[in-house]
């Protein structure tokens, strides 16, 4: 039942195919000749393979490159989604003055979980067989790195703290950097 | 029998909210932890010759002033290659920390 299932298709045309054949040699004037030519019918045997090897192993090569491009596309829209919140964060908290201490943990914890996915996407790629994306860690973390600077460093922690003593781009460039090394991950995922 | 290592738990040995980096902005900051208890326990291992492995796991998360301070700090004191000849690190909490305190040592003489 199971591998009945499974070459549903395959039956199926085997079965029109002998259905066909049959109908054809009594019902139309095609002559079918006795003598079988060895080229053609060796075309036909080649044929043949060709199509079974499409079948049975380029075309489910393809699919799961598409399934694991898939994976790392959704994966790297989610860091993505991360380092929007901490923008979006840092953009309602930029004229507050000073910064309270929940504000302060919300910012280390998600970038905790910016970290986190990042890495849980890295371990993910050593399995990859693009590793043009695993190439990319060291660059990512870096740019990581410096966007948490620019968020959490300084003076960050200090009772009074407040991100307006620095001008707005001092802020928004790490974010924009970070965001657009993401994006080319996303396009080098893609290939 | 020598001990060839030893565990600096942050939030078991300091604090479990790692603050600032320098003393005057508040509790619990980099430039106290440094101080207090990786200063001296750097020092000992030096001398008596073993490793300090940093357990980084368990806090309420890091910001990057204290992290640097810290670490940073402790290879403008020692050099960057000593440092990274005692220091270990763990952290299963936040694993890219270790990669991001690599990259304060290793920036922090330039600094």
């Amino acid at each position: 039942m199971k591998y009945l299932k499974q070459y549903r298709n395959q039956l199926l045309f085997t079965l029109i195919g002998i259905f066909v054949g049959f109908f054809i040699e009594r019902f139309t004037h095609i002559d079918f000749k006795d003598k079988v030519d060895p080229i053609s019918f060796a075309n036909l045997i080649l044929t043949l393979v060709i199509a079974l090897l499409l079948a049975l192993f380029i075309q489910p090569s393809n699919e799961s490159a598409r399934i694991e491009k898939n994976l790392h596309i959704e994966q790297l829209k989610e860091i993505k989604e991360i380092a929007k919140n901490i923008h979006n964060l840092f953009v309602l908290n930029y004229g507050i003055q000073p910064l309270n201490n929940d504000v302060k943990q919300s910012f280390i914890s998600q970038f905790r979980n910016l970290s986190n996915q990042i890495d849980f996407f890295f371990s993910q790629t050593e399995f990859s067989k693009n590793e043009n994306l695993s190439s990319q860690k060291k660059i990512i973390i870096d740019q990581l790195v410096k966007y948490k600077s620019a968020i959490t460093g300084g003076s960050f922690n200090k009772n009074n703290f407040i991100f307006k003593s620095l001008p707005y781009n001092k802020y928004d460039n790490p974010y924009k950097n970070f965001s657009k090394k993401i994006i080319e991950l996303i396009i080098l995922g893609n290939k | 029998m020598v001990a060839t290592q030893e565990i600096i738990s942050i939030a078991n040995d300091f604090t479990n909210a790692p603050g600032a980096r320098n003393i005057d902005e508040g509790p619990f900051s980099g430039e106290q932890f440094l101080k207090d208890v990786l200063k001296p326990a750097f020092e000992k291992a030096i001398n008596v010759g073993y490793d300090i492995v940093i357990d980084l796991d368990n806090t309420e998360g890091y910001a990057t002033s204290f992290l640097e301070e810290a670490f940073g700090g402790l290879a403008r004191l020692y050099g960057k290659e000593k440092v990274f000849e005692i220091l270990e690190f763990k952290s299963e909490d936040e694993p890219l920390l270790i990669d991001e305190i690599k990259i304060y040592i290793s920036e922090a003489e330039a600094a």
